[in-house]
């Protein structure tokens, strides 16, 4: 008896001591076809916002890093922006999320949240901070920009990169297949997301 | 205004100046975090031949640049060109590259200098003497933790010249150097690959003229989505080849005419120092890989013997037994009782050598069949397991201390060692003589070391017919010198002829027993504790008053009515005294590495765990454990000669080699388990894990020397280098 005790507080102990760089792998929970996993995080106008208080319509999860030259290939181009204003105005909500960790690049205070929003003129419903990185682990957010779009019913119809084309250049924009384009006009058509799943490109999450 | 003729004059030596400047100068470019450089290895055009011109890079500490497939992330180098007329440009030759992993994503980058070799090929219509403009524009991505794009311009002015063009000697080494890291093709190198649902399977078969080892592989494949970038690989021997077992991409649509990239291995693929970059064009095998992977053989396979020689390795460590201060004794003094026999009657002795032979043979397969058995039913053993239970120390010290008083002559007991002269009682005789072979084996089970080792692990890995046969000549060759003795009797002329003398060898080899005895007590006492030992020594004393009494008053001198009565009192005596000792022996969980650092271990041992084991070599750190056993001689002589000695131990820390110590003193089935994954079931074993975990592990001899080991750590260091 005395011996089973010990193998079971073994076995239990072991169980939550794991913690290792498969973290990512354990954890993560975001597949394309299932429902999209809720969250809570702090917005930066202190606000709390969860996933599930926008169910009922079509959401972006942008994860973001203004200093990284692949998310800036699409800001100074203004292509995100555009992409954000045209589909908040069909009643698309965009979140950005940044997971960086603290001091690393990415990470701002949010003061200077605030000021490059206003400078890249650039609307999103919430700025989200996922400091300690667990939502982008959740979501298995690997590189910035990683998009994700989940459906009015919660469940996750895209993840991956932003566009076609892997590259820090401009001029590859309109050269490039967006993908985001792509299944959010599939959808409000009526039609199927043509492509549900690509290899995002992008500087590495600063976990 | 006139410009006066000096400020002309001066305006062309300027001009001049500049021009002379230019020619095959080129500005090294310095960028965020790095410098670039493009540069060319000829030091003139000779029309019509090609030449070979780099992009240098050369980035800053902890900084890399990316590959032709970056991997997960980063970009790849970019080089745009603008040449005259009727210059043609090759690609980029690519040396291979090294895997950086970061959180999940693995990148293929470049750190320190590197250098992309391009070939242009001048027309052949160009004059002697007129200078070429090459000019590029480079783009890259250059990271550490975070990352930035960088370009580039570069310009390189080359004078034509008919004449054989010479080497830049300023760059030729950089040039030869990187060329030895371009892949090359070698065509006899058959590499087929399978695709699994989750893994990239590659056999590659090697050609009849290598003679080489691959070791170390990593596969860079030229398409972006092939392989998950980050994770390791399997690399297995096969009866023909090697074969690699990758992780898929999830991304990977399992569309690929063929599968192109580099091999890259340590070791070279055309032997010792030869290229490390192979040229992969696999071609779909299709048999599924299970096929493949029945073919292969454990790693450890190679190392371990074949049943012939095992049985060879039995039969001399069974001879090398009768030296063992165990079973000297034993054996010499029936020996020597043989000597006293054969003077009568030859074939009797005959029989009592058979006899003699058989006790050991059947003692040594009862052991054999007792060791199965008991692995079969799931205990974690080994040989030597005996040792590991303090019950049985205490029962053999006893036994042999009994031994050593009767050769001592305080004692003295039926037919079995003590009588010197014949004992031509046929029944009672043979008995004894198996009997005594029965003791023998017992008594010589501490002393099994040097050959017993590989032989035996290697034996019990088998099926048990092959097992039992090992073991039947482990007997064979103890019982060796005692059947030669019997079937050649003239081998008896080179021993003495009976005399006083042998009175006083039976007595010398009572202390050979007490040498056991001291030995058994120290085992014991790293087993459990001084108390405890002390304990053992008066139960000894005990034991030394019972045959007292036995020999004193219990000898075929004295009455039956005593006789009786002493032995009684002296069997009393010595049941009882080993009955309290066995319910004294503790609970010895606990007991188990408190003894790992006694003053005189000069490396700092860490106790062995699987785990930490892995860690360290996650880490990439050089790991060297040493599997051993308080009541292993070879282990401790080991210790002794080889990893206390200075020189040893310096190289340990100039390495940073991190010693592990695997205790194997008390029952410890992690241990057990260890010593099984590398099959083996008995100490000494040292193991050397370098490199990180997908290097095989490299095992030394049973017998170490310093210098054995100083060439162990010296292959580690220039492998890694």
């Amino acid at each position: 008896m005395k011996q089973l005790l010990h193998i079971a507080l073994l076995v239990t102990l072991t169980l939550f001591l794991n913690g290792s760089p498969s973290d990512l792998i354990a954890e993560e929970k975001a597949k394309v076809g299932q429902s999209a996993p809720d969250f809570t995080l702090t917005d930066v106008s202190g606000n709390t916002i969860s996933l599930s208080d926008f169910r009922g319509n079509y959401i972006v999860l942008e994860w973001i890093n203004y200093d990284c030259p692949f998310v800036a290939k699409h800001y100074n181009s203004k292509n995100m922006q555009s992409l954000q204003d045209h589909y908040r105005n069909q009643g698309v909500l965009w979140l950005a999320v940044n997971s960086s960790a603290e001091g690393k690049q990415g990470q701002f205070s949010n003061d200077e949240i605030r000021k490059r929003l206003k400078t890249h003129q650039s609307t999103v419903d919430a700025y989200l901070l996922d400091k300690n990185g667990e939502v982008g682990r959740l979501y298995g957010a690997t590189h910035t920009p990683h998009m994700y779009i989940v459906n009015p019913k919660g469940t996750l119809i895209y993840r991956g990169a932003i566009d076609s084309i892997r590259s820090t250049n401009i001029a590859d924009i309109p050269k490039a297949e967006n993908y985001v384009t792509m299944a959010l006009d599939a959808v409000f058509d009526g039609k199927n997301v043509p492509v549900e799943h690509t290899r995002a490109y992008g500087c590495d999450v600063k976990y | 205004m006139k410009i006066s003729p000096k400020i002309l004059i001066f305006l062309g030596i300027l001009s001049i100046n500049f021009l002379f400047t230019q020619v095959a100068h080129s500005q090294v470019v310095r960028t965020d975090y790095m410098e670039s450089e493009l540069i060319v290895e000829t030091e003139t055009i000779l029309p019509g031949h090609p030449f070979w011109v780099g992009l240098r890079m050369k980035m800053d500490k902890d900084w890399h640049t990316y590959w032709r497939n970056p991997g997960d992330s980063g970009l790849p180098t970019e080089i745009n060109w603008k040449l005259p007329n009727g210059f043609q440009v090759g690609q980029i030759h690519w040396p291979y590259p090294k895997t950086i992993i970061l959180e999940m994503l693995g990148s293929y980058a470049y750190e320190g200098e590197t250098l992309l070799l391009v070939e242009i090929t001048p027309p052949a219509t160009l004059n002697s003497g007129m200078f070429v403009d090459l000019q590029a524009e480079a783009s890259w991505l250059v990271c550490a933790d975070i990352c930035l794009p960088g370009e580039a311009k570069y310009k390189v002015t080359l004078p034509v010249s008919s004449k054989v063009p010479q080497i830049n000697e300023k760059w030729a080494s950089l040039f030869t150097q990187t060329r030895k890291n371009l892949p090359v093709l070698i065509p006899e190198w058959i590499i087929e690959a399978s695709i699994t649902d989750s893994t990239i399977v590659f056999h590659a078969t090697p050609p009849q003229w290598f003679d080489g080892k691959i070791t170390n592989v990593t596969f860079f494949p030229y398409h972006e989505t092939l392989i998950d970038h980050s994770a390791p690989n399997k690399l297995e021997r096969t009866k023909d080849g090697y074969l690699l077992t990758m992780s898929r991409s999830e991304f990977f649509s399992g569309e690929l005419d063929q599968i192109t990239g580099v091999l890259v291995s340590e070791s070279g693929w055309r032997g010792m120092s030869s290229e490390r970059a192979l040229e992969v064009n696999a071609t779909y095998v299709s048999q599924h890989p299970k096929a493949i992977l029945s073919s292969v053989i454990p790693n450890m396979q190679h190392q371990l013997p074949n049943i012939g020689q095992a049985i060879i390795f039995a039969l001399i460590g069974g001879l090398i037994l009768n030296l063992m201060p165990c079973v000297l004794p034993v054996i010499s003094i029936k020996v020597l009782g043989f000597i006293g026999q054969a003077g009568d009657n030859f074939i009797r002795a005959r029989w009592h050598g058979l006899f003699f032979t058989g006790g050991i043979l059947v003692s040594f397969l009862a052991l054999a069949i007792i060791l199965i058995a008991l692995r079969a039913g799931g205990e974690q053993l080994g040989w030597g397991f005996q040792l590991q239970s303090p019950t049985f120390i205490i029962i053999l010290s006893t036994i042999i201390f009994m031994i050593g008083l009767n050769l001592f002559g305080v004692f003295e007991i039926g037919n079995s060692l003590g009588r010197l002269g014949a004992n031509l009682d046929s029944r009672s005789g043979f008995g004894g003589s198996f009997l005594s072979g029965v003791l023998a084996t017992l008594v010589a089970t501490p002393c099994t070391a040097p050959f017993m080792g590989v032989a035996l692990g290697y034996a019990l890995t088998l099926s048990t017919i092959k097992a039992l046969i090992i073991f039947c000549f482990l007997g064979l060759g103890m019982a060796l010198p005692y059947i030669i003795l019997c079937f050649i009797p003239s081998m008896l002329n080179f021993i003495p002829k009976p005399g006083p003398w042998m009175e006083s060898f039976k007595q010398l080899m009572g202390f050979l027993m007490m040498v056991t005895v001291v030995w058994l007590l120290w085992v014991l006492n790293l087993q459990t504790d001084p108390n405890f030992l002390a304990l053992m020594m008066i139960l000894l004393v005990m034991v030394g008053v019972a045959t007292w009494i036995l020999g004193r008053w219990g000898s075929t001198t004295s009455s039956n009515k005593s006789r009786l009565t002493s032995r009684i009192t002296s069997f009393f005596i010595i049941i009882t005294g080993v009955v309290i000792m066995l319910n004294q022996v503790p609970n010895l969980e606990h007991v188990s590495n408190k003894k790992l650092n006694p003053s005189n271990n000069k490396l700092e041992w860490k106790p062995f765990s699987q785990t930490l084991v892995e860690e360290l070599r996650a880490s990439g750190k050089t790991v060297f454990v040493d599997f051993t056993a308080a009541w292993c001689l070879t282990c401790q002589v080991n210790k002794r000669v080889a990893l206390n000695d200075s020189q040893v131990v310096e190289q340990f820390k100039n390495q940073g080699v991190i010693p592990v110590q695997a205790d194997w003193t008390s029952r410890n089935p992690e241990i057990t388990e260890a010593l099984a994954e590398l099959g083996r079931n008995s100490v000494p074993l040292y193991v050397l894990y370098s490199g990180g975990p997908q290097n095989n592990p490299k095992l030394l001899p049973e017998l170490i020397t310093p210098d054995l080991v100083l060439n162990a750590l010296k292959n580690v260091k220039t492998a890694n280098q």
